[in-house]
């Protein structure tokens, strides 16, 4: 069943978020960043209790140095436009985001050459909320001094910390939290979603994750060229639906809180090209790194070569932050170059015609989640070797075993596909209060929470990022 | 998502079906679902309904653990029995295993020790056995002996020899002559009877009681296959004593103690011992004296099974402590005086054997009970 942090578990569920809403509702408005604060701090304790030192002592340093940034921004506004200040908020923003960047390095590091767990929980996370808040504050988005609490609240916040989505400062702490409002109406909506996104993750992603283990156990040189595609497939919907999944339970407890939604996933696999699927897929990551790395560096107008450059870079930084193995560095500069393809070779072909770009989205991105997926780079070519069988890899497989799988997992395959489609996904949210739809909706949570409470926990593809 | 719609149904019908499921759970908390974890603080109470409904807990049935341990009882029951009956096939086997054990030796009191004489030297050794040569209990066939079955030899009165048949030579024929064996028992006897020639001819017949006191002439075989005895005395040697080795003789003496089984089946076999010499034939005689008689005795003894297949030696009723017999009871130092059968009889009325009651009695048709107790 997992503990309180896997935000699909009965603890938390069942156990505290209610208890933390209780006590959230009855608190008056001014100090809910408190206790917004403390339930995170405990929450995040129950996991790491020696990392919650780390966030702690980040917190406190990454709030120092907001300060500092914004105590000179006020020196600006009130006239004084001295060299000076601009330096010292340009020292202070550069210090800000190496320490908080050194930290993410070192850390990534010593997980991969030391032991995986020296890497905190949500360190990515939390990291880049910090760096969005250094950056925001140098940029003077966010105009009202923050206080301790409601910039700790911000970073700590358990709804987040985990597995994002990586919101901005200004979309819930900003003016005294003025985007946030508790409601009977957000309340409702919020708990629709986070039935959904937990039917996502234990009805669908948590039962397709077992045909891509049941590879991995047959042995990549077993299995045929048809259940290998499969197996890609099938993993893209692992992967789509246990990120969206979570994505929804924080969103929609976020809401039930008072939050406003948090847009994480835009019906991805819509898109009309892999560029624009990476505005969709995990949208709040990719504007992170939009708005922070890509812009800052130029963004797309300072030439085609310094563009290229830019979004080199973003894609190298993507795949090492999603992991330190080279196949994550492989899966950034395949996108990398897909995007690049897309932008600069493809776009006329892409605007007559929408196939090229579909083919992208439902042809190679999955195959660049193969690569996502396999951290051993022998196994990957092996796998590739079965997708593409022309390069005389010898074939052991068992015969049938694509018609095998796929009669035991089309159910959840074809559900997956259906999901896919944004109308799909629109029409249950248009009418969430239908009683039919309410009906099914309770019937799925209850379905969800019974699998939940009846296998081992499947955490998160995301957690340990 | 703009909608002040204040109605949550959705909330609502999850918090009302969970109220149901967790009164479910409450309500078999200590039946049906009495086996899982019901710690409230960690999880609520219908992930018990959850977990019953995978293990096909519904909820009213018995709880998975009342069924495990009746299936465990089941499951012990059977196990015992199958235990209990492995153990007596064990028992069983060990069974055979003693009774395949070969016996060496005989515990004392279920056969006459072998009595042993005083050498003076004068033996004719081509007729005894190799020296140092052992006579080992034989273990083929009917005559070998079974661990812990063995009968003991204990002292019974007259009427025990109502059907008993006594085989020999002279001395046997000199106790259906002159002792009060006579009339009761029956004789088959021969002077100068071998083992060689016990079937062969007709021999002199002495009926048992009822019958007229001059013998008849009649062979082994007739009489034996005609009656059915209780006990079988056979008494053979004295006349083979120069005629091949202790060996031959033996393995004779094995034939002829198979074919008496075989007309038998169900009697007491006694083999009796060679009675000795005095010491004046003992101590000249190269052929008759009693290293001879006690070689020969020795491996008629190794025939005794304890079981149906007994040997007795009178010599310790007529000997003195060199294992000659004592002169007053013999004239020519080879036969007994007609007054001296009496120790004989004596002798076998204290060594007999009675495997039950019916022995004692002589019931007279069929053979008595089977060994084993």
């Amino acid at each position: 069943m997992g503990n309180i942090v896997v935000l699909s578990s009965a603890e938390f569920l069942f156990r505290f978020l209610p208890a933390f809403l209780a006590v959230y509702w009855i608190t008056p408005r001014r100090y809910r960043n408190a206790v917004l604060f403390g339930a995170s701090i405990l929450f995040y304790a129950s996991a790491e209790p020696v990392f919650v030192f780390v966030l702690l002592g980040l917190t406190i340093v990454n709030y120092l140095g907001g300060q500092a940034v914004y105590a000179a921004n006020l020196t600006e506004k009130r006239g004084i436009h001295s060299p000076g200040v601009q330096r010292k908020r340009k020292k202070v923003l550069a210090g800000m985001v190496c320490l908080d960047a050194a930290v993410l390095i070192l850390c990534k590091i010593l997980a991969l050459a030391v032991r995986p767990g020296l890497l905190p929980l949500g360190l990515s996370f939390y990291i880049f909320k910090m760096i969005s808040y250094e950056a925001d504050l140098y940029r003077k988005e966010i105009r009202q001094r923050p206080t301790f609490l409601s910039t700790a609240a911000y970073f700590t916040m358990f709804l987040q910390i985990t597995e994002g989505p990586i919101m901005r400062y200004e979309d819930g702490f900003h003016k005294r939290g003025a985007l946030r409002k508790c409601s009977r109406a957000r309340f409702e909506d919020g708990l629709v979603y986070v039935v959904i996104g937990l039917g996502m993750k234990t009805l669908l992603a948590d039962r397709v994750a077992i045909l891509w283990n049941e590879l991995a156990k047959i042995g990549y040189d077993s299995i045929s060229t048809p259940l290998a595609w499969l197996g890609a497939y099938a993993y893209s919907m692992e992967l789509y639906y246990d990120f969206w999944g979570y994505s929804l339970i924080a969103a929609g407890a976020g809401m039930m809180a008072g939050f406003d939604f948090v847009e994480n996933f835009a019906h991805p696999y819509a898109a009309n090209g892999v560029g624009d699927f990476y505005r969709r897929w995990h949208a709040t990551l990719g504007s992170w790194f939009r708005d922070y790395i890509y812009i800052p560096l130029g963004g797309s107008r300072a030439g085609n070569a310094a563009t290229l450059r830019n979004l080199f870079i973003v894609w190298v930084l993507t795949g090492l932050w999603h992991g330190g193995t080279l196949n994550f560095v492989l899966w950034g500069l395949s996108l990398f170059v897909l995007i690049a393809l897309e932008k600069f070779v493809l776009r006329n072909v892409m605007q007559r015609s929408a196939v090229p770009g579909h083919f992208n989205v439902w042809v190679l991105i999955p195959l660049t989640w193969v690569v996502f997926a396999i951290t051993d780079l022998d196994q990957l070519k092996l796998y590739f070797g079965r997708l593409f069988p022309f390069f005389g890899m010898g074939q052991t497989a068992v015969p049938g075993d694509f018609v095998h799988y796929l009669a035991l997992f089309w159910p959840y395959l074809a559900a997956g596909v259906i999901l896919t489609v944004p109308g799909v996904f629109r029409a249950i949210m248009r009418n969430r209060r239908h009683p039919l739809v309410v009906a099914l909706l309770t019937v799925m949570f209850w379905g969800a929470v019974y699998f939940s409470v009846t296998t081992t926990g499947n955490r998160f593809l995301y957690l340990n990022f | 998502m703009k909608r002040k719609n204040s109605r949550m149904p959705l909330t609502v019908s999850i918090v009302l079906t969970g109220a149901i499921l967790t009164l479910i759970g409450y309500i078999n908390r200590r039946g049906s679902y009495r086996d899982y974890d019901q710690n409230v603080l960690k999880h609520p109470l219908f992930t018990i309904v959850f977990q019953g409904l995978h293990d096909g807990v519904k909820p009213g049935d018995e709880a998975k653990s009342v069924v495990e341990a009746r299936q465990q009882e089941q499951i012990r029951q059977q196990e015992e029995a199958a235990r209990k009956k492995a153990e007596e096939e064990a028992k069983a086997a060990a069974e055979a295993a003693r009774k395949a054990e070969p016996v060496t030796e005989f515990p004392e009191g279920v056969n006459s020790p072998v009595v042993q004489a005083v050498s003076y030297g004068n033996e004719d050794r081509n007729y005894l056995a190799p020296e140092g040569t052992t006579w080992p209990l034989q273990q083929d066939g009917i005559f070998r002996p079974i661990q812990d079955e063995f009968y003991y030899l204990q002292s019974v009165d007259d009427s025990y020899f109502t059907d008993a048949v006594f085989i020999g030579d002279s001395r046997t024929n000199g106790l259906a002559a002159y002792s009060d064996l006579a009339g009761i028992g029956t004789f088959l006897a021969e002077d100068g009877l071998s083992v060689y020639k016990v079937f062969d001819a007709p021999l002199l017949y002495y009926a048992a009681a009822g019958s007229s006191p001059d013998p008849s002439k009649a062979t082994v075989q007739e009489v034996l296959s005609g009656h059915s005895f209780g006990k079988v005395y056979l008494c053979l040697g004295i006349n083979e004593l120069g005629t091949g080795t202790t060996v031959d003789f033996q393995n004779e003496y094995k034939q002829v103690v198979e074919q008496l089984r075989t007309l038998q089946p169900d009697a007491i076999i006694y083999l009796q011992g060679i009675m000795h010499v005095s010491k004046a034939v003992a101590s000249t005689d190269p052929v008759i004296n009693n290293t001879n008689i006690v070689e020969k005795n020795t491996a008629v003894s190794a025939l005794a099974n304890g079981r149906d297949i007994f040997y007795i030696d009178m010599n310790s009723s007529v000997c003195d402590e060199d294992g000659n017999v004592l002169p007053e009871l013999t004239g020519d130092g080879v036969h007994l005086k007609a007054s001296a059968y009496a120790k004989w009889y004596e002798f076998l009325k204290d060594n007999a054997i009675v495997r039950d009651e019916t022995d004692r009695e002589a019931a007279g048709e069929s053979g008595t009970g089977s060994p084993g107790q």
